[in-house]
């Protein structure tokens, strides 16, 4: 109920939280601590010291910069779902975000918290596969840009090193004929998410998809993409049987496991309904733009 | 129970609102195991300390079974279900005695675990002292020869466990001053708390005190003494500080006494115009680790009712409550009606379907014409006119044109035995009244206003309802089984025409300004026993999506509530009421794996429904008086009965997939694409 | 820990332990039990309090976070006795039974209304969706809602 007691460090600076991370090998991260808290209210995790970032002023924003959305990784699930350029040109972002938990908890949960997490059942690692997104990692040596297909490691682990903060999310922002869109089911009384499916794709003049990115999430050990379902959109018009078609090599590319949830066998139905909902919706925004 | 104005400021006084000097929180270890022996516990407050075993007491529960099942205090040799305590430590502040678990070192030799009834059904005993998992058995119903029916229908059926889950977990203080000792509880029942306290630790009754604090729901799982109470009433007088147990969520969800838990196997032979010409039946309650709790007896209450509102004249039944190694049953809203409601009205479905009949038609056929005693027990009126008129107002036949709806039509049998009592005390013109019933939500403060400013000619405002207090009733029953207003409502009738009398020997004459001129005090225990039942029906409605998910859409009541007390109130009740329903149907579960240890941790595991949940409502209200005093039915726990069939048959006709079971997962239901 | 914040217009000045949680600390060393604790996974809801003017868990926050920062409790919606009109509306619409779930009910209410947004029925209930009540089944909640937000825009109190 009640976490066990840790060393406590509120830095108010990157410059400071980065140090402190560079010489405390067993410390933790806290950033919203929608995740966090509840392991350590339970006692699954008992760190020897918290670093609360939650006081760096600079990683709260969402820039749009040309082609790039920024967004600061310390901005709230709510204030991602909420602003005008997710609103309008990243609907998979959108629809990830707005289902993520519940809207008290989306008031504090972070971006940047629910990427590091890398939980297989978070929705917003197959909406970053989607979209191509960077994630810009900054440590007392430097920063680098990790790219999303290289940044979700496995359950619970990325790219990072114990020494990074991810402080930035970098996503196109397509123009004209691009679309994406999320889909997940869950328990119909809220909770974690059975399975879902990202899509972002391009179309040509002539309705043919130019490019395709499908990400999966809860239906493998870590987030997925789903590149022969992808190759499979290439220079087709989704039809009916092409949707049917390319959901089918999804599933196929996916790795589900029975557990309380959900069985695996369900989880592929729904991925199949979830990916063929996910490649329509964002077809039809890419025709509509 | 502090009134809604105090409870919307956030005023409310809840066990863990209230503090008092010096107070020691209380924190419990549990097994890790399903079954071990236990063969040594070091730290904390154990058995070494406190050898006694927790009877059973409280709603549906008894104390007349073999002492061998029943649940010890603290864990002596052996452990029978995760999370059953073995130990307890103290601290002045609750995340120390969090720590201090650390220090409490147990050793166990785990042992197979038996995790369902069947398995019980042939493992060896539990318990040591006993021949087998079963706790009791008994056939109810005199035998006969089977009718050479046409039609022969056999069903298995399982209702899963459900955590009852109110909003705030079980809590207790226990205060002892070196004479007397006092508890403040969250509780439906601070008489049942006292004598299980009196009880296990000896106590002489005069020395001990029950408070009922501020109750944050219940339904059913706070009526029973619980290990963990007797340990901190044990624990203050040990250590002359008042002692603090609040309960965790994930306590809740592991160690309290979860509802329903019920197989039935139901055979009707009927014919071919859907008569139903006999019925035999098995019920077997999975009654957990222990004994003495409601989940023990449970099987013989839901037998009795199986036939239900239809004149079905031979029946028998074999019950039995059987042992596994999880949490002991108890009661959940319904504790037993919506079981039997379940079982039966599934049948009917099934036999509508077989014989080809409308699902009202062979219903009403069934129904009586006469008042109705079936040879399991239950005493009905006739039902055949509340069912024709519910069928009509309910718009069945409308509804079931689009073959989306599913009806349910039930019997609702309070738990009115033995009766209850109340207490009025009039003085300096005002009028303050304490009852056996402790409410948590039910509004108890409006119908007994309600009935004494009628009985009393007094305004409602000189009238108090005071908080549950064993000190100011010499003997109470509790808030359970639908009987606050029937049976807590009698009471308060019958302790005002005591006053009333009081003031005409007094007085000559009985006038409101003789009772509030005066002084008088007045209690009684209003003593019943029989059954004072009443009917309801329900129609749900239901969408089911390409995964397989349900949306409830309409949930329709048509209920016989004998007299509206308090008309908001029971409206309250239902909707309530009906959303647990739902609740049971379609989310709600308590799973184990095949150690027996409890996998759904959480409330969204458990599957507490949310706002998106809840369907449209459409209530309507038929009183036909009882032959109470003030005319009143019960109606709290007839939503739980009715609305589960209706939804579930609603599920079969959209779906086209029988069901057998609840909680219907959306993997039987999901199409293919 | 020494820890500065303004909880219903007071200043607070604490030393508190890192890992005591904010609704902890509401409820022990500053007395206002008004907020509760319905579980220990986040889900329930009924510990919602408004830091910065947004609703959020108080279990899912260190009291050291709110630092610097303004947080409302239920305690602090009534001015001088005066029910404030979501109190009242849930009162009138019968929005609570056994009253546990209530203030965290209120507490997200509040929130929702102070938004100026005007939420459809199903907009209600998604934003209902970590608030849990075992009592009610929703509706009269929903109802209460919808009645606070009349008494607001009348113009009453406030």
């Amino acid at each position: 109920m009640y976490p066990r007691s840790f060393d406590y460090f509120a830095p108010k600076s990157l410059g400071e939280a980065l140090e402190l991370l560079g010489g405390n090998p067993e410390c933790k991260v806290l950033a919203g601590g929608q995740s966090l808290l509840p392991a350590l209210k339970l006692r699954a995790l008992s760190p020897k010291a918290l670093v609360d970032i939650t006081g760096i002023k600079d990683l709260r924003y969402v820039r749009h910069e040309g082609h790039v959305l920024a967004i600061g990784a310390l901005t709230t699930l709510a204030a991602v779902a909420n602003d005008q350029t997710v609103v309008s040109s990243l609907p998979a972002l959108r629809e990830a975000a707005e289902q993520i938990a519940d809207p008290l908890v989306r008031n504090r949960g972070t971006i940047g918290g629910n990427l590091c997490n890398a939980d297989p059942i978070n929705d917003l690692p197959a909406v970053m596969l989607a979209l191509n997104a960077s994630m810009v990692a900054m440590s007392k040596r430097g920063t680098r840009r990790i790219g999303a297909d290289s940044f979700f490691v496995g359950a619970g682990d990325t790219a990072l090193t114990r020494e990074e903060i991810l402080t930035q999310v970098e996503i196109p922002v397509q123009g004209a004929g691009f679309g994406s869109a999320y889909r997940k089911v869950r328990k119909g009384s809220g909770g974690f998410s059975i399975a879902g499916a990202a899509s972002c794709l391009s179309a040509a003049a002539e309705g043919t998809i130019a490019q395709s990115r499908i990400a999966m999430t809860a239906v493998g050990p870590k987030v997925l993409r789903a590149e022969n379902a992808e190759r499979a959109l290439l220079g087709e018009v989704p039809s009916d049987s092409v949707l049917d078609h390319v959901a089918r090599l999804a599933v196929d590319a996916s790795h589900p496991s029975s557990d309380l949830t959900a069985s695996k066998e369900y989880r592929r139905r729904v991925l199949h309904k979830l990916v063929r909902d996910a490649v329509g919706a964002s077809y039809e925004g890419a025709m509509a733009r | 129970m502090s009134a809604p104005e105090s409870l919307v400021k956030g005023a409310g006084k809840y066990v863990d609102d209230i503090t008092l000097p010096r107070t020691l929180h209380m924190a419990v270890a549990r097994s890790p195991h399903a079954r071990a022996n236990v063969l040594s516990v070091k730290g904390g407050m154990n058995a070494g300390d406190l050898q006694a075993l927790v009877g059973g007491f409280g709603e549906g529960a008894r104390g007349d079974v073999n002492r061998a099942v029943l649940h010890p205090v603290f864990a002596t040799d052996a452990v029978n279900y995760v999370g059953q305590p073995v130990a307890a430590v103290f601290a002045a502040d609750r995340y120390a005695a969090e720590d201090k678990l650390d220090e409490i070192d147990v050793e166990y030799e785990p042992l197979k675990p038996v995790t369902t009834i069947a398995e019980a059904l042939s493992a060896s005993p539990l318990h040591a002292g006993t021949r087998s998992n079963v706790i009791q058995q008994s056939w109810i119903g005199a035998d006969f020869d089977d009718p050479s029916s046409p039609v022969v229908l056999e069903e298995a059926f399982t209702i899963d466990r459900i955590t009852n889950n109110p909003l705030e977990p079980r809590g207790i203080i226990a205060d002892y001053d070196g004479a007397r000792l006092t508890v403040y509880i969250s509780t439906q029942a601070v008489f049942s708390i006292k004598r299980g306290l009196c009880n296990t630790l000896k106590l002489e009754s005069s020395n001990v005190r029950v408070v009922q604090a501020d109750t944050g729901g219940a339904f059913g799982v706070k009526s029973a003494l619980y290990p963990e109470y007797v340990m901190a009433a044990y624990a203050a007088m040990t250590y002359r500080r008042p002692v603090k147990w609040i309960e965790s969520r994930s306590e809740h969800l592991a160690a309290s006494q979860p509802g329903r838990g019920v197989e039935g196997k139901m055979k009707l032979l009927a014919r071919t115009d859907g008569t139903v010409e006999a019925l035999r039946a098995e019920v077997t309650t999975d009654a957990g680790a222990f004994g003495g709790t409601a989940g023990t007896f449970s099987p013989f209450f839901i037998a009795m009712q199986l036939t239900g509102p239809y004149g079905i004249e031979r029946a028998r039944v074999r019950a039995a409550s059987v042992m596994t190694n999880k949490p002991p049953q108890g009661p959940y809203r319904g504790a037993g009606r919506p079981e039997a409601a379940f079982f039966m009205e599934r049948m009917m479905d099934e036999l509508a379907d077989a014989v080809g009949m409308g699902a009202d038609e062979v219903r009403l056929i069934n129904t009586t014409t006469q008042r109705f005693t079936s040879p399991l027990g239950l005493e009905i009126e006739a039902s055949r006119p509340f069912f024709t008129r519910a069928v009509a107002e309910l718009k069945y036949r409308e509804k079931s044109q689009s073959d989306t709806a599913g009806l349910s039509f039930f019997v609702l049998t309070p738990a009115v035995t033995p009766g209850e009592s109340a207490r009025i005390r009039v003085q300096n013109g005002a009028i303050d009244v304490w009852l056996g019933s402790n409410q948590h939500g039910q509004a108890h403060t409006a119908f007994v206003k309600r009935l004494l400013s009628e009985e009393l000619g007094v305004a409602p405002d000189a009238i108090t309802l005071n908080t549950g207090d064993s000190d100011t009733l010499k003997h109470g029953v509790g808030t359970w089984g639908s009987r606050s207003a029937i049976v807590g409502g009698a009471a308060v009738v019958a302790a005002a025409r005591n006053v009333k009398a009081q003031v005409e020997r007094m007085r000559g004459a009985y006038t409101a300004e003789a009772l509030l001129d005066g002084s008088y005090d007045a209690e009684v225990f209003d003593k019943h026993s029989g059954q004072v039942n009443s009917f309801g029906a329900n129609v749900a409605t239901v969408r089911v999506d390409k995964f397989g998910m349900v949306t409830v859409t309409e949930c329709a009541a048509h209920y016989d509530v004998g007299r509206a007390l308090t008309p908001g109130v029971v409206e309250a009740q239902i909707v309530g009421g009906s959303v647990q329903g739902i609740g049971q149907v379609l989310y709600e579960e308590v799973v184990h794996d095949a150690e027996g240890r409890l996998l759904t941790k959480d409330l969204f595991d458990a599957g507490l429904p949310i706002a998106e949940n809840i369907p449209e409502f459409s209530i309507s209200i038929v009183e036909q008086p009882s032959s109470y005093p003030h005319r009143a039915k019960g109606v709290g726990e007839a939503p739980t009965i009715g609305v589960p069939p209706a939804v579930v048959r609603a599920i079969e006709n959209v779906s086209g997939v029988r069901i057998r079971h609840t909680p219907v997962s959306p993997e039987e239901l999901i199409a293919d694409s | 820990m020494r820890t500065k914040f303004r909880v219903n217009g007071v200043d607070v000045e604490l030393d508190v332990e890192p890992r005591r949680l904010l609704v902890s600390v509401l409820r022990e060393e500053l007395g206002l039990t008004g907020t509760h604790i319905g579980c220990d996974t986040t889900n329930c809801g009924a510990c919602t309090v408004l830091v910065d003017g947004i609703a959020i868990k108080s279990c899912a926050m260190l009291a050291v976070q709110a630092a610097g920062s303004e947080i409302l409790t239920i305690e602090g919606l009534a001015k001088e006795g005066a029910l404030h009109p979501v109190q009242k509306a849930f009162v009138e619409k019968h929005g609570l039974q056994c009253g546990f779930c209530t203030p965290g009910m209120i507490m997200t209410s509040y929130w929702l209304l102070s938004q100026n947004t005007d939420w459809d029925e199903e907009e209600i209930k998604k934003q209902l969706s970590g608030n849990l009540c075992r009592c009610t089944g929703y509706r009269n909640i929903i109802e209460s809602l919808k009645r606070a937000k009349e008494l607001m825009t009348e113009g009453a109190t406030r």
